[in-house]
């Protein structure tokens, strides 16, 4: 990717544009220019980052290494808003981050994939209670399976402490296996 | 006898010949069609250019030309690897526009 700053504003390209017109006037075949930083474009470098944690700047270009790019700034989740009166006074500071609200969130979400998960067999529950069926065993064990994991999550979810743990929580109810399998032997 | 019709053969030479562009100015009181192959980037100029003023140049290589401030493509694109017949007409002055064609 290529950029080049016009008037302030810096403007990206996936390529290089096969017409480019400037105050030196109408290049064609722009794409084969031998030398794009003698018009002002430059390699667009994204650094690499952590996004749950940092976030990009906007970007600008360095002059030292001759390159657009952006810098990593880590994202502050101790910040607060605070609201203050009409006389400018703060009355009331709020987290921007609310670590609760985050886990009511991601409880929320587990409860809800696990209530899809059991959705399919609860007809099971419905037949054991209207007739007396029994539920097949292998069919009690998963969901039983699935409401053990389910309230794991939440614990483990609930005795996290900081923001950052929970933001970066995961969770999967089925673990995929070892997708590359043993080596192949003779 | 008057001359009532201009005919061809009374036209001078700025209409009725090619010619190769030496270095990269282009001299519209030259000839009617220029022909150019470039070995490396060139950036052309435009000389004894009028209104209403239509040059043809047949223009060949995989390099960057550029055209004085001032001109404008209407039509097609430059492809390097072929030969590319532009139609440089002088619609005011310094106003350029530019239709680029190839061979089907």
């Amino acid at each position: 990717m290529k950029a080049i700053e016009i008037n302030g504003n810096i403007k990206t390209y996936r390529r290089l544009p096969s017409t480019w017109e400037d105050d030196k006037g109408l290049h064609l075949n722009f794409t084969k220019v031998a030398d794009p930083k003698a018009f002002g474009f430059y390699d667009v470098v994204t650094p690499s980052y952590d996004s749950h944690t940092q976030r990009l700047s906007a970007m600008f270009f360095d002059a030292d290494k001759e390159i657009f790019t952006h810098t990593v700034e880590d994202i502050d989740f101790n910040a607060v808003t605070e609201i203050k009166d009409e006389n400018d006074v703060v009355i009331e500071t709020k987290p921007v981050y609310d670590i609760e609200a985050l886990k009511k969130s991601k409880i929320q979400a587990i409860k809800t994939e696990t209530g899809k998960l059991l959705q399919p067999t609860d007809w099971y529950v419905t037949r054991l209670a209207e007739r007396a069926v029994e539920i097949p065993q292998d069919v009690s064990n998963d969901r039983l399976d699935i409401i053990t994991k389910s309230n794991t999550f939440e614990a483990e979810i609930t005795a996290l402490t900081s923001y950052v743990e929970v933001l970066k929580y995961t969770h999967t109810f089925f673990p995929q296996d070892n997708l590359l399998g043993e080596p192949i032997t003779e | 006898m008057a001359l009532t019709k201009i005919k061809y053969g009374v036209l001078g030479t700025e209409f009725t010949t090619a010619t190769a562009v030496a270095a990269a100015d282009i001299d519209f009181s030259a000839a009617a069609v220029f022909n150019k192959t470039l070995t490396a980037d060139t950036t052309f100029t435009f000389s004894n250019d009028g209104i209403g003023m239509v040059k043809d140049l047949v223009l060949t290589g995989a390099f960057v030309p550029t055209f004085p401030v001032g001109t404008k493509i209407i039509n097609g694109a430059y492809d390097g690897t072929v030969s590319n017949f532009i139609q440089i007409a002088v619609v005011a002055s310094g106003d350029y526009w530019l239709s680029i064609s190839q061979a089907q």
